[in-house]
């Protein structure tokens, strides 16, 4: 990203991952980059989160206690309501195939492998959001 | 410190501690999944945490133990204690590079030697090949920055996929999802056109072939992921509901403050303010010469300036409270350690850690508990063999409890080892001149018990790694003591020994001044003492009985402190008197004392007994074992 983007656009994240420092760090990245930034611990509290707001992107982490990001996209991905559309982006510091293969089968629209360089966290939410990069 | 690092520091030490603890949990019960799956998601959660911070190396190490566990959790391997035991030296070395990034603010830059060689301690016994682009620490696949049309077209394939993908349960929410998310992509791309028409082909309920066409109308070779894999090998289970009923209790793991205790501050905070307007008003009156009006309100406002200071004392001690589980989590590590070393098969069990005291007393707890459980360990606990012999379980059992005792803390150890030897005790105190033969004929048994906690013994010939230099029980009696506590040990022959704490469970440090008056030191409460200063006889002047000198225009009344205390030898020596110049209730006075001494925080304890109605705030232990007394000035006749 060339230049930067000053324009809040005002896109909702909703970051769940368990480690409060990598919450710390997106919230950081996207906050600084325009987006509105909602936490969840967990799969369980991701699905509270989504009762009460519209998001217009997840960011999902897998290994999570209570409920683990992949049963928290396969059961996002059976709701009935609109939330089941929202674009989830899966975020682990798994990099195997299988890895990957196992989050698209639970709904997962895209995976990035951790550790992120920030512009990369940033592009893709962009992009997933409908922001021009 | 940057805040990531700060943040990082605190999270991986929590991670250790709970993966310390899983370690352990899951080593006694191995059929414990939560333990084992605990212990694992702490090393996948560090190793995350280094990654963020840049720490490839403790990420690499890390990644190695953390595969060791995986192969745990999925049963191609047990966990035993070999393996408990590399994983723990793993955390070792994550503590002591936590530590050296706690000093110098940055992850060590020569920390590839330990990684390698905690990699090399995982590398026997390889777990299930997980493919070679596994390593941690690398840059993620995907091109950075200036590649966004890759990205655009990786994300548009991901998409495709997805419609692709088995017409599961789940299927129609997928389909959405992605959907959603390439309209997303090709608008962001710019690619408006296509964007819209994607979306009406969608609400025209197109087929798959038709909408992945116009997904890929955008981007004409794009194929960033895979193709799907065979339905059959998508295992909905795989990675499943495994941690969800893992209740996660890491909350009680981290210190945490009652926001009750916090709101309470805050409406303090908010009197504090009130106040302060209010001497605001005060001056202001003093500058209009309203000196009448000025002296009742100055009054009123000390009245309530010193009940907010003592409720506002109250409120921050109730915050230094803290569990006892703050130390004693340490010790199932320890004490695992002392086993191995020591090779007696020990079970240690834990009550009461949630006992609370003040922080000043619980953290201070650890190095004493420490060598009551090595003591245990080491000399009480008998050699499997003995216990067979003495027809107990092979494992020794030592049991470290808390509570409370109205406003006391208690803590106790208590282990079923064979008692103490009183016999060889009265032996060797008499060897060490511990007491005379006469007095040591003397005591009864739990005297002669007693003796352990005089200064220099031990009943050890050979001097172990985990005790018996001769420190052990007179160094936990000393730190007991000078905590305001008292230690007592029973022992029962061949059934056990309970040592107990008897502890205060809230502490205040007073800052004091030491001096020494007719070769004696004495405290000075610090909050009275204004300066010290020289002044020569020949500036002192006598008023009837009494001496006085002049200091900053005022008249100030000397008192000799060795007078007051009918202390031994005169000061009267040298041509200066050196005087503490002091503010009690308003009224300043001058004491002349021998030698001024140093400035320290002390705990104080109160006098007790005959010694409550002296005039002394309390006493408190000296390095050296010396009990200073801290003299209340408010109650000195000055």
């Amino acid at each position: 990203m060339a230049e930067a983007e000053p324009i809040r656009s005002g896109r909702r994240v909703l970051v769940i991952d368990d480690a409060s420092l990598v919450r710390l760090y997106y919230r950081q990245l996207l906050e600084d980059d325009g987006f509105v930034v909602e936490e969840a611990l967990n799969g369980l509290e991701a699905l509270e989160a989504l009762l009460v707001g519209p998001f217009d992107l997840l960011i999902v982490d897998v290994n999570m206690p209570r409920m683990d990001g992949l049963t928290f996209l396969r059961t996002l991905r059976r709701l009935t309501s609109a939330a089941a559309a929202i674009p989830a982006l899966v975020t682990s510091t798994e990099a195997a195939a299988q890895d990957r293969e196992a989050a698209r089968a639970a709904g997962a629209n895209f995976y990035l492998v951790k550790p992120l360089e920030p512009e990369v966290l940033t592009l893709h939410a962009r992009l997933m959001c409908g922001v021009p990069a | 410190m940057n805040e990531f690092i700060e943040q990082f520091l605190i999270e991986a030490r929590e991670l250790v501690e709970q993966g310390t603890a899983d370690l352990l949990a899951a080593e006694q019960h191995p059929d414990d999944a939560e333990a084992v799956a605990g212990a694992f998601r702490a090393f996948h959660t560090l190793k995350g945490a280094a990654g963020i911070i840049d720490f490839a190396a403790m990420a690499r190490a890390l990644h190695a133990a953390e595969d060791a566990l995986s192969a745990v959790r999925s049963g191609a391997r047990p966990l035993d204690r070999d393996l408990t035991g590399r994983c723990l030296s793993c955390l070792d070395q994550v503590v002591a590079w936590l530590d050296l990034i706690a000093q110098s603010g940055e992850p060590p830059a020569d920390a590839e030697a330990a990684a390698d060689s905690l990699v090399a301690l995982f590398a026997p016994d390889p777990p299930p090949a997980n493919g070679p682009d596994r390593p941690t620490g690398q840059p993620d696949p995907v091109p950075a920055a200036s590649a966004v049309s890759e990205a655009v077209d990786a994300l548009l394939a991901a998409q495709a996929a997805l419609l692709r993908g088995p017409r599961d349960e789940g299927f129609e929410g997928r389909a959405a999802a992605a959907l959603a998310t390439a309209v997303n992509v090709l608008r962001a791309a710019g690619e408006g056109d296509a964007a819209a028409e994607l979306e009406r082909l969608a609400q025209a309920g197109a087929g798959v072939a038709d909408l992945v066409r116009a997904m890929r109308r955008a981007s004409p070779e794009a194929d960033g992921l895979p193709a799907p894999a065979p339905a059959a090998a998508r295992s909905p289970q795989q990675g499943g509901l495994r941690g969800e009923e893992a209740a996660a209790d890491s909350g009680a793991r981290s210190l945490r403050v009652d926001i009750g205790r916090v709101d309470a501050l805050v409406r303090l905070a908010g009197e504090f303010t009130v106040l302060m307007n209010a001497a605001g008003h005060a001056a202001a009156l003093a500058e209009r010469g309203e000196g009448r009006a000025l002296a009742p309100l100055l009054k009123r406002q000390h009245g309530a300036l010193e009940r907010l200071v003592d409720a506002f004392q109250h409120a921050v001690l109730a915050l230094r409270v803290l569990p006892l589980r703050h130390v004693f989590q340490r010790f199932p590590r320890l004490v695992r350690d002392m086993a191995q070393a020591l090779d007696k098969p020990l079970r240690l069990v834990i009550e009461g850690e949630a006992t609370e005291a003040d922080k000043a007393i619980v953290e201070a707890l650890f190095e004493p508990l420490l060598h009551i459980l090595r003591n245990a360990a080491d000399h009480a606990i008998e050699p499997a063999a003995a216990r067979r012999a003495a027809g107990k379980p092979e494992t020794g059992l030592v049991v470290l409890r808390a509570r409370r005792e109205e406003d006391r803390l208690v803590v106790e150890v208590e282990d079923d080892g064979g008692g103490l030897d009183t016999a060889r005790i009265r032996a060797v105190a008499a060897a060490r001149g511990v007491a005379s033969p006469e007095a040591l004929a003397a005591l009864t048994e739990e005297e002669a018990g007693d003796l352990v906690f005089a200064p220099g013994f031990s009943t050890r010939p050979d001097v172990t790694d985990y005790s018996g230099r001769g420190v052990g029980m007179d160094a936990v009696r000393v730190a007991v003591e000078r905590l305001g506590g008292r230690v007592a040990l029973r022992s029962r022959p061949g059934l056990g020994t309970r040592v107990r704490l008897d502890l205060p469970v809230s502490i205040l440090k007073t800052e004091v001044m030491t001096v020494e008056v007719g070769g004696q030191v004495l405290g000075l409460p610090l909050d009275v003492v204004v300066e010290t200063t020289r002044i020569p006889r020949a500036a002192l002047a006598r008023i009837g009985a009494a001496r006085a000198f002049v200091w900053r225009g005022r008249t100030v009344p000397l008192l000799d402190l060795s007078g007051v205390l009918e202390a031994e030898g005169s000061t009267e020596r040298s041509s200066e008197a050196l005087v503490v110049v002091t503010l009690v209730a308003g009224a300043y006075g001058g004491l002349e004392v021998g030698r001024f001494g140093e400035r320290m925080s002390v705990m104080l304890r109160p006098m007790e007994g005959l010694l409550a109605g002296l005039p002394c705030l309390g006493t408190t232990l000296l390095g050296d074992g010396r009990v200073l007394i801290v003299l209340d000035l408010h109650e000195l006749q000055l």
